[in-house]
């Protein structure tokens, strides 16, 4: 807090070898995903306006509120190049509220925003804040060689994946067969939040994809 | 952050039973079900309502649902339901606002 | 569909999620549900159900207590975004109502009246999260060894004056940093003094800021000032009175949220602050008693 709150230099990005991920800024858990990334030696920068997407080798969009983001997102027309980003093959992985951001579909009403993922996302589906939980899941590609893992998940006011579209594939359940994780090609949509559990598996994948796809 | 810094129930507010000899209600100002069933919960076996009744906009109302809340104050889902739609409750002063010399609890000893 | 049956609801990793998800945000005070919806539309990321707003309660004298259940229960049906609500200090009953009608968080407030002179609640053993307001360190970890799951600072509600909010901020802060690289013989002091677990305190000075998410609350009254709590080190901000009680609260909230998000870039404050109309006209401190201050309820 003794910084100026100027920071210099911020939209200068040289190809370096640990890759850049962004990680959307505009509301959210999103210090927790840049403290996961560090650990994983990657770097991480806050993306707030389009500018700050330049370089970036991947993004990340956040736990928070989905309503307040996508205000955010629409204010400074960060949709499209968040669009292009993925177009030019780069990962997007987005947590709860980031997966509701991802959905071609959001259910009762709501237009979607991103539309990167086929996928159809209730919001708030198991209830308010007393039905928030923990559990263990099955995750798939988060093992070695791309196998399956048991993975410990938070999940608050969480959404659910209603319905998979044919272009994406679900890649977690809960025990009673709920869809809370798919993904297509390099976007990864979950309702929970590895970001506040310590569990890195899911970081590690999207900055491999990064790295595979700045190759 | 993962972990709750302290284990739950480190603190104080269990419900505070002394063995009770006699009767002890509790009389004072509340004025909201609430209130009344805050006193059960402190551990009272009934209460006087004064003001809080008739300086209520909706007295009849307000007097019912503190008799239910009296009864069912363990119960927290007809307790909202109780405290629902009463209208303004009695306005109620705030203590710092009473001088000791007025405080009506100050006489006796 | 509620949560599976084999999973654990109401964990410490729930409770104090819900704050992490809300960080970066502005909450906003609302009093009925056209107001909740002004503020959802603005891009608040929860509100708080109140039957007055801290300027009117301070103008109103009496006591503050809980809102009627209709009108919270009405506010959730206005909005998809987390409604939270205030019982008073230490009322055991008013939070359990609250709990029971599933409100996302409880603010256990001195902006309403206290019920108890001695005990806040013991939050550890609700379902459902609480936050607290603080004025220094010892206050916010005694809450938080509470149970409290996120705090805020308690600034001067209704006031539109930012002054007190500022030095409660800056008190926290400067409290954790006296007590980087002390002693454990220090520490083991300080949590006496504080009257909290020395675990807690070493936590908090391990991680150099309060174990849990910690909003700026109590005066918040112009989208620079949202700016200026975020600089200082908030996680995000609460306006109660700042936004209703403006000329243009829509454009005003939708201000502010702008200001919060990009605190750190001074053109889009200018940009958003311009044209705004009156803020709220705001309370100078000097005319404000101590005995009539609400940061001065709690300890």
């Amino acid at each position: 807090m003794n910084a100026s709150p100027i920071a210099a230099g911020s939209t200068v990005a040289k190809r370096r070898t640990p890759p850049i991920i962004g990680v959307l800024a505009v509301q959210g858990d999103f210090a927790e995903h840049l403290r996961m990334l560090e650990t994983l030696g990657a770097e991480g920068r806050e993306v707030r306006l389009p500018a700050d997407l330049d370089g970036v080798d991947g993004l990340i969009l956040p736990g928070g509120e989905s309503t307040a983001m996508r205000k955010l997102l629409d204010r400074w027309d960060l949709v499209k190049p968040i669009k292009a980003l993925a177009k030019r093959g780069a990962p997007i992985l987005g947590t709860c509220a980031g997966a509701i951001l991802l959905a071609t579909k959001i259910a009762d009403g709501d237009e979607p925003v991103l539309s990167l993922l086929d996928v159809e996302v209730r919001r708030n589906a198991f209830g308010r804040q007393l039905e928030s939980f923990e559990t263990s899941l099955v995750m798939e590609g988060l093992g070695n060689d791309g196998r399956s893992r048991t993975i410990q998940a938070v999940f608050i006011r969480a959404p659910e994946i209603v319905k998979v579209g044919p272009s994406a594939r679900a890649v977690a359940t809960l025990e009673d067969g709920r869809i809370v994780a798919a993904r297509q090609g390099r976007i990864l949509g979950i309702a929970f939040h590895p970001e506040i559990t310590g569990e890195t598996g899911v970081h590690r994948w999207l900055v491999t994809e990064a790295l595979a796809a700045a190759l | 952050m993962n972990a709750s810094p302290i284990a739950a129930g480190s603190t104080v507010a269990k419900r505070r039973t002394p063995p009770i000899i006699g009767v002890l209600a509790v009389q004072g100002d509340f004025a909201t079900p609430a209130d009344a069933a805050l006193s059960m919960w402190l551990g009272a076996d009934g209460v006087f309502v004064g003001s809080g009744i008739f300086k209520a906009e909706n007295p009849a109302k307000t007097a019912a649902a503190i008799v239910q809340a009296t009864t069912h104050w363990k119960n927290a889902a007809i307790l909202a339901e109780v405290s629902a739609g009463l209208g303004e409750a009695m306005k109620g002063i705030e203590m710092r606002t009473i001088p000791e010399s007025e405080r009506l609890s100050n006489r006796g000893w | 569909m509620p949560a599976p049956k084999r999973a654990k609801t109401s964990t410490w990793a729930t409770k104090s999620g819900l704050a992490q998800m809300l960080k970066g945000g502005v909450i906003m005070d609302v009093v009925n549900p056209a107001e909740a919806k002004i503020a959802q539309e603005a891009g608040a990321v929860a509100v708080m159900a109140l039957e007055r707003v801290p300027f009117d309660i301070r103008r109103d004298g009496g006591v503050a207590r809980m809102s009627d259940p209709d009108m919270i229960k009405g506010i959730q049906a206005a909005v998809s975004i987390p409604v939270m609500a205030k019982a008073r200090i230490g009322h055991e009953i008013e939070a359990r109502i609250l709990e029971a009608l599933d409100v996302d968080y409880i603010d256990e407030s001195e902006v309403l009246t206290p019920a108890d002179d001695r005990y806040h609640l013991n939050k550890h053993g609700f379902k459902v999260p609480f936050l607290c307001g603080c004025k220094n360190l010892g206050e916010a970890l005694r809450r938080i060894n509470e149970g409290a799951a996120m705090m805020r600072t308690k600034g001067e509600a209704g006031t539109g004056n930012i002054v007190e909010a500022v030095r409660h901020i800056r008190t926290v802060t400067e409290e954790i940093a006296a007590l980087k690289g002390q002693s454990e013989k220090r520490l083991r002091a300080a949590a006496k003094e504080m009257r909290v677990p020395y675990e807690l305190v070493k936590l908090t000075v391990k991680a150099g800021r309060l174990p849990v998410v910690n909003f700026v609350a109590g005066g918040i009254a112009t989208p620079a000032d949202a700016a200026l709590s975020m600089w200082l080190g908030a996680d995000g901000v609460f306006v109660g009175s700042g936004i209703f009680k403006a000329e243009n609260p829509a454009k005003t909230a939708a201000a502010i949220v702008q200001a919060t998000t990009h605190w750190k870039n001074a053109a889009i404050l200018a940009e958003v602050s311009a044209g705004l109309g009156e803020a709220m006209k705001g309370i100078e401190m000097r005319t404000i008693p101590e005995s009539e201050r609400l940061s001065n309820r709690g300890w």
